[in-house]
């Protein structure tokens, strides 16, 4: 009876062991890479934020402007809100910031359903009931090795059912994330004759030609004018190619964002962080176009 | 794919098109007046694109925003499997601290 009952623990303890090694070697390295994964994600929509508040500001500023001198050549005597149209409406440049916060946190919810630690802690809560039962009067003289495998398969179920619920879920989302990148992308238009591409270089093409004005008025004979007025039109031309660059780039970065999020749902991480370095890396240049133009000020 | 008003974009494409000409036309005039006339005529399509431009992106971010929901939709139930795991965790725990109490139970059974 003894000799039987010794058997079948045996048999018990090697059926665990052999049950833990083959579950936990097939699930357990994908965690912390997936968490990684999601974490460059997560920079990659702080870094398209970024862009995004950075051309939608200046965009308005550039609006504003035109919208002020074109109101100053106008003889109306009335003055309205609606004569100083903003390119993209307060409301809007709101709700563009609430999309990138949603898909920051969509990101940072998955990234703490595989945070690995989750798993641990649930390993570290089986093997301290496994040292009870060992241990108590109730002791169920399971192998100590058993009991820590035990630990560690528990600890790894729970993250491979974590990552299995991520990986479902992001690819369940895909289509409604790559709406929302497409989407924005379109608002800022494919080339300079759509979206807000269009509204940056309209109201350029304005300022341009006020200043085409100042050089038609000043006398062939002022060469210093002239001059002047050349430097001033040529420094408005990079300005606007410059904004128009920074446009072009966010459009890239919204794109890029969408096919790194499509990568690591298809669980093809390398690509993904192709796609993620090409936003941080239109982010620096975004950045760099910005301080050029603001030592180029007068 | 988009819901962008083609109303709106028919006009926009044809602003679009008219800014260009009217561009071409200021760089090639021959006196200040027409390069005046020309700059106010730029001014005025400009401020209409700028209109355009802000209702057709406004119709785009109603687009976003939608599409969002969706993703925001997709969180709860992640929210949910965090909160499964968590409550695995949790049963564990209690499982453990009644086992110790059931030990010093006994424990004590013994000495009686």
């Amino acid at each position: 009876m003894d000799r039987g009952h010794n058997r079948n623990r045996r048999a018990i303890g090697v059926g665990v062991i052999l049950a833990v090694s083959l579950l936990t070697s097939g699930c357990a390295t994908p965690g912390p890479k997936l968490s990684q994964d999601l974490a460059g994600l997560r920079t990659g929509v702080v870094a398209t934020r970024e862009q995004a508040r950075l051309s939608i500001d200046s965009a308005n500023k550039l609006a504003r402007e035109q919208a002020i001198e074109f109101k100053l050549d106008s003889p109306a005597v009335a003055l309205a809100e609606s004569d100083f149209p903003l390119a993209v409406d307060r409301a809007d440049a709101e709700a563009w910031n609430a999309a990138f916060g949603a898909l920051d946190a969509y990101a940072a919810t998955l990234q703490s359903l595989v945070d690995p630690a989750r798993g641990a802690a649930t390993g570290d809560a089986l093997a301290s009931l496994g040292q009870q039962l060992n241990t108590g009067p109730l002791h169920a003289g399971l192998p100590a090795s058993v009991s820590g495998a035990f630990a560690a398969f528990g600890g790894a179920l729970v993250q491979a059912r974590a990552e299995k619920t991520a990986a479902a879920a992001m690819v369940r989302v895909d289509p409604a994330f790559q709406t929302v990148m497409a989407a924005m992308a379109d608002g800022i238009g494919a080339d300079d004759s759509k979206g807000l591409r269009l509204t940056v270089r309209s109201n350029w093409a304005a300022a341009l030609a006020r200043l085409r004005v100042a050089y038609a008025e000043k006398p062939p004979s002022d060469r210093a004018a002239r001059r002047a007025a050349i430097g001033q039109f040529l420094a408005a031309v990079d300005a606007r190619d410059a904004q128009l660059a920074n446009l072009a780039g966010l459009r890239m970065s919204l794109l890029s964002l969408g096919r790194a999020h499509a990568e690591i749902a298809a669980g093809k991480p390398v690509a993904a962080q192709v796609w993620i370095d090409r936003a941080h890396s239109i982010l620096d240049d975004v950045r760099r176009r910005i301080g050029d133009a603001g030592k180029a000020a007068p | 794919m988009t819901r962008r008003n083609p109303d709106l974009v028919a006009l926009q494409h044809d602003l679009s098109d008219v800014l260009d000409d009217l561009i071409d036309a200021q760089e090639r005039a021959q006196t200040a007046d027409a390069v005046r006339a020309i700059a106010r005529e730029i001014a005025e399509v400009n401020h209409r694109i700028t209109v355009a431009g802000q209702l057709l992106f406004k119709r785009q971010t109603e687009q976003i925003t939608e599409a969002v929901l969706a993703i925001q939709e997709e969180r709860a139930a992640l929210d949910e499997a965090i909160a499964d795991i968590e409550k695995v965790g949790a049963f564990i725990r209690t499982v453990s601290s009644f086992l110790g109490l059931v030990d010093q139970a006994l424990d004590l059974a013994k000495l009686v």
